[in-house]
């Protein structure tokens, strides 16, 4: 489930993909943002090539105080996102939006994390019909 | 079956957590397994909360693009969100 106030200032399941898997030659994100989302990545997987000539280009487009909040927010997400999966939990929320068990959850989400445009949410919205339909 | 316990969410309406579940699940974010798995320790699910939201939801960079990197990092950790 995504946040309510992202969704509601415009974010979109196809820019969330645009911004993971083509992010390099997408006409949708600024400089700012491809570095933004380079960053992260790097953060992820390579951070030794986050070097001062990187945080020379992050300078020329955010304030040090802004690296800083990206910096804290990429750092803190690495670290969840890596201590979520080993706990082997699945999301509490459907991808449309209802609350749903374990072994829903999993059944809708899969063995592994994939664009929501990939199967996920149809198979929640599915799964939400025949709730319905059944009187849940 | 998830490696800890998960905490029922109406369970944990009643402690001191209930401000910072029923933010979440008006915002849908963080998911509630957030609290759910975190909540045996409710102090630290709390301070851990007010942290994630300081940095998520509160200054200039753009809303929008701390979503989208959540979820990337979320892809590339094999998490499921």
């Amino acid at each position: 489930m995504r946040s309510a106030s992202a969704k509601q200032a415009g974010l979109t399941e196809e820019l969330i993909d645009e911004g993971i898997d083509n992010w390099r030659e997408s006409e949708k994100f600024s400089d700012a943002e491809k570095l933004a989302l380079e960053y992260s990545e790097l953060m992820d997987s390579e951070p030794e090539k986050i070097d001062e000539a990187f945080y020379a280009r992050l300078r020329e487009h955010y304030s040090e105080a802004e690296i800083v909040e990206l910096g804290a927010f990429i750092g803190f997400n690495v670290g969840y996102h890596t201590f979520f999966r080993t706990l082997d939990f699945y999301p509490m929320f459907s991808p449309d939006g209802r609350l749903v068990s374990q072994e829903e959850s999993r059944r809708i989400y899969g063995d592994s994390p994939v664009s929501h445009l990939s199967g996920p949410l149809a198979r929640a919205v599915e799964d939400g019909d025949r709730a319905r339909a059944n009187g849940a | 079956m998830p490696n800890i316990t998960m905490l029922d969410i109406e369970e944990l309406k009643k402690t001191k957590l209930a401000p910072f579940l029923n933010k979440a699940l008006k915002h849908r974010a963080p998911d509630p397994a957030f609290h759910a798995m975190q909540g045996h320790n409710e102090e630290l699910a709390k301070s851990m909360y007010l942290a994630w939201g300081a940095v998520f939801n509160a200054g200039a960079i753009d809303h929008g693009l701390k979503e989208i990197i959540r979820v990337q990092l979320s892809r590339r950790a094999f998490c499921n969100y």
